[in-house]
């Protein structure tokens, strides 16, 4: 079993896990067997069609494993209970979102919280979306359309949606590909912060690793199986990017130690 | 012909005018979720399959094998099997796989009118009439089943709206924040399919397209809310009917086809005009 660390409790676990999408029949993810402990940071990646997204399709019960199981917090995502999912945020890739719906940014946010919390009333909804807007510095744009943001408001805004349920643990698809680097930085701060101070699980794929790289506690390297899976340092050597990627990847290393891929849309 | 007080206060008149107010609620609920959704062929097709439906009601009853059933009945049951139909594809993420649903099932709606029309040439009429549709001869229990059809749709509207809205905007995130995205979007096709079946009667499956889609694709040129967008897809919507009611006592022309045109023109005006000033 590729575990990245022993965990009696782990928050996500993976048991041969096996993923194909059907008509065309085509597999997506092959015997994965991982542990992620909770509280800890950690980055999913690998080339295009490599199964990230479809990994977290699993993880957040939208998807039923092939074969294999994966369990969050010690139950299955799609158990009916849904007690998992009330304790799991999703961010899903801005362009994955319908852009017709005149929904201002706070409509986003309190959609979303309304959606989980039905029990308080309008009026702590307010509430509590004004205050996570005012967290990520996004008071500018709480009445402006959704589909009107740039990229990087759009990915800012799915988060605060996330964000706002406090869930113990949050996943994202890709949050910084259209975020600028002040943007990056701040949100990878952030999502250290959840997990440092608040004992939070954060699950992230990404493209580009250099943002999140200083913050990670593990790194999954995917490409329909686990290519290698451990600490950042342990896992970005070229020989597991080379298996990964199928081509020499770069890795250099920066003032501070930590080691840098240089990959940006390295294809399967 | 009555002078124009008359005609307005006429009962086929008012009738028509309370038909007309039932349009502009679809047109706001159901023609606003399908543009949101990018399903507005989803309402073509609902329309033609629903011409199928109604006349194979026309036809049984003609030939004795059911009797008292309205042909809207029919019309829903396939207007919402197609959407049903749609819908399934919609929720395994091929919008390509849904419109070749609607298509299909359009095709074949329309194909089984017509062999059903040339099986009892007699109640030919009746389903041609579903076809181009006649405000103005509108029953009152014509005007009773929308009435209260369109309050069922405006009913499950109402108590599922977050659940609609999330599904429309983020169907991955709705599942992920454990709505059974699945099932509402099923719904919320089959409600798009009713709305489609209901106004065939009163305007015929040709133009319930342009009642239904071009008001709420108007509203949302001009809206920046959900909100605003249902009002002025209602506002439209009405406004044409009314005006078209007026217009038809000068023309003698068509109430359903002028009110389609008049929505129509107002979805290609705002655009112009948006063209033309808007940055």
């Amino acid at each position: 079993m590729a575990d990245v660390a022993d965990d009696k409790n782990p928050a996500v676990e993976a048991v041969e896990l096996s993923y194909s999408y059907q008509r065309p029949l085509v597999e997506a993810l092959r015997a994965v067997n991982l542990t992620l402990p909770r509280g800890t940071f950690t980055a999913v990646m690998g080339p295009n069609g490599s199964g990230k997204s479809t990994f977290l399709r699993l993880l957040l019960g939208i998807l039923r494993p092939t074969t294999g199981e994966i369990r969050v917090f010690g139950e299955s995502p799609t158990a009916p209970s849904q007690r998992v999912q009330r304790l799991i945020a999703y961010v899903p890739q801005y362009d994955s979102i319908n852009p017709l719906l005149p929904l201002r940014s706070r409509e986003v946010i309190a959609l979303g919280l309304s959606s989980r919390v039905t029990d308080r009333p309008a009026r702590w909804i307010d509430e509590r979306v004004s205050q996570i807007l005012e967290d990520l510095g996004l008071v500018e744009i709480r009445d402006r359309q959704y589909g009107l943001l740039s990229g990087g408001q759009k990915q800012r805004v799915l988060l605060a949606r996330a964000l706002v349920l406090e869930p113990e643990l949050l996943v994202l698809d890709e949050p910084f590909s259209a975020m600028d680097m002040t943007s990056q930085h701040a949100t990878a701060k952030l999502l250290s912060g959840l997990v440092r101070q608040k004992r939070r699980t954060v699950i992230t794929v990404v493209h580009g690793i250099h943002t999140i790289v200083h913050h990670l506690d593990y790194l999954v390297l995917l490409n329909k199986e686990i290519v290698a899976a451990g600490t950042p340092d342990a896992v970005l050597r070229p020989v597991n990017l080379t298996r990964a990627y199928g081509t020499d990847v770069p890795v250099v290393i920066c003032p501070e130690g930590f080691r840098h891929p240089l990959v940006e849309d390295v294809h399967a | 012909m009555p002078d124009f007080s008359s005609y307005l206060t006429s009962p086929f008149v008012l009738r028509a005018a309370a038909a007309f107010l039932f349009v502009a609620m679809n047109a706001s609920l159901s023609g606003v979720f399908a543009n949101f959704r990018n399903s507005t062929f989803l309402v073509s097709g609902a329309s033609h399959a629903a011409l199928g439906g109604a006349a194979l009601v026309i036809v049984l009853e003609s030939h004795g094998s059911v009797f008292g059933v309205s042909p809207v009945f029919g019309a829903a049951v396939f207007a919402v099997l197609l959407s049903i139909a749609a819908g399934s594809a919609h929720n395994r993420g091929s919008t390509a796989g849904s419109d070749t649903a609607i298509g299909v099932g359009f095709a074949l709606s329309m194909a089984l009118a017509v062999l059903l029309i040339s099986l009892i040439p007699e109640s030919a009429s009746r389903v041609w009439g579903l076809l181009m549709g006649d405000v103005l001869l509108i029953t009152n229990q014509d005007l009773v089943l929308l009435a209260f059809l369109t309050l069922c749709v405006a009913t499950v509207f109402v108590v599922f709206w977050k659940q609609f809205l999330f599904v429309s905007f983020d169907l991955d995130g709705a599942r992920a924040f454990g709505i059974n995205a699945d099932r509402f979007n099923y719904l919320l096709f089959a409600l798009i399919g009713l709305s489609s079946a209901l106004l065939v009667k009163a305007i015929g499956s040709i133009l319930v397209f342009a009642m239904l889609s071009a008001p709420a694709a108007t509203a949302l040129l001009v809206s920046d809310s959900v909100r605003k967008t249902l009002w002025w897809s209602f506002a439209i919507s009405f406004a044409a009917g009314i005006l078209a009611l007026v217009l038809s006592y000068f023309t003698a022309l068509s109430v359903s086809a002028i009110a389609a045109f008049l929505v129509t023109t107002a979805y290609f005006s705002v655009r112009i005009w948006r063209f033309a000033f808007a940055r």
